[in-house]
């Protein structure tokens, strides 16, 4: 089963490995990320950095879509997770059975971002895919680890509206 | 990559989650004195990680040096990640978990000549005999 949809564009890192896998009780994690599929460091840079209670596989976004339903259906906790909310929304489109949550962790500036919170930056593209995915009656909301402050998409989007 | 004008010591790099770097390059100049071929970089809340990785390959080659190790702080994260990024671009291997033992003995033993594994063996060693428990009982009975 599909235990956590996240969004955080370092994929697997610190605050993963220690708290996230843990807390979730993650077992397999599914990487869905065109550029790093694609990459052989990148693909070998992240399925080292697997710790071993974990596995973890790579797809590009069209790879997952065949695969995701047997991820959704088996027994294991698998933390699906992607670097933007614009392949989440692509997911969400595809597979209106998955878990109607998702939970959007740190994402880093560029240029062309907003502040959304203290740890995630979204480009008008993003806010676009977020605002789509939250029509979609998911809840969307803004998390680093579980004991940390819960901020949700309905407590941020009408301020940068306003901003 | 020509190696003519390198020199021959071997480049230090520590890479860490926030000011960590910096803080063991502080206490290791209080314990040695300051250290050339040695940098430090921190990751901060809302950093790219491909950005660190190309300022790794920057602060690698302003050292000029022809080989190179780049101490992170924790397997499987982010400063190790982009470091492990960086390694097709530089001549330098990654020893994670850094802590002060290691790094006092790899610039202690840099000079020596040893074999580029053997040095890395012997420091990782180090750094692991320097972890240990010291308990009341230990004080107070003896």
């Amino acid at each position: 089963m599909i235990t956590l949809i996240r969004v955080d564009d370092r994929l697997i890192h610190g605050q993963c490995i220690v708290r996230v896998l843990a807390d979730f009780k993650i077992e397999k994690i599914v990487i869905v990320d065109d550029f790093t599929a694609s990459n052989p460091v990148l693909k070998n840079v992240f399925l080292l950095a697997t710790p071993p209670q974990a596995k973890s596989v790579i797809f590009s976004v069209e790879e997952t879509k065949p695969n995701l339903l047997q991820f959704i259906e088996n027994n294991e906790n698998v933390l699906l997770l992607m670097r933007s909310p614009t392949v989440a929304l692509e997911l969400f489109k595809s597979h209106p059975q998955l878990k109607m949550e998702l939970n959007i962790g740190p994402i880093s500036y560029r240029p062309d971002t907003i502040k959304v919170t203290s740890y995630t930056y979204l480009s008008t593209e993003e806010i676009e895919a977020v605002n789509e995915i939250a029509e979609r009656r998911v809840r969307v909301y803004f998390n680093q680890t579980i004991d940390q402050k819960i901020i949700e998409w309905n407590e941020v989007k009408n301020l940068l509206r306003s901003g | 990559m020509s190696s003519t004008n390198q020199n021959e010591t071997l480049g230090i790099l520590v890479c860490t989650h926030s000011t960590l770097a910096g803080g063991f390059k502080q206490a290791i100049e209080m314990l040695m004195g300051p250290q050339e071929n040695f940098e430090t970089i921190g990751l901060y809340e809302g950093d790219d990680i491909m950005d660190l990785s190309k300022k790794i390959i920057e602060l690698i080659q302003s050292m000029q040096t022809h080989k190179n190790v780049i101490f992170t702080d924790l397997f499987g994260a982010s400063p190790t990640n982009s470091a492990a990024m960086t390694l097709v671009d530089i001549n330098a291997s990654i020893v994670t978990g850094v802590n002060l033992p290691m790094l006092a003995e790899i610039l202690t033993l840099r000079n020596q000549q040893l074999p580029f594994e053997d040095l890395l063996m012997d420091i990782v060693a180090k750094g692991k005999d320097n972890i240990r428990i010291i308990t009341k009982e230990m004080i107070l009975e003896g």
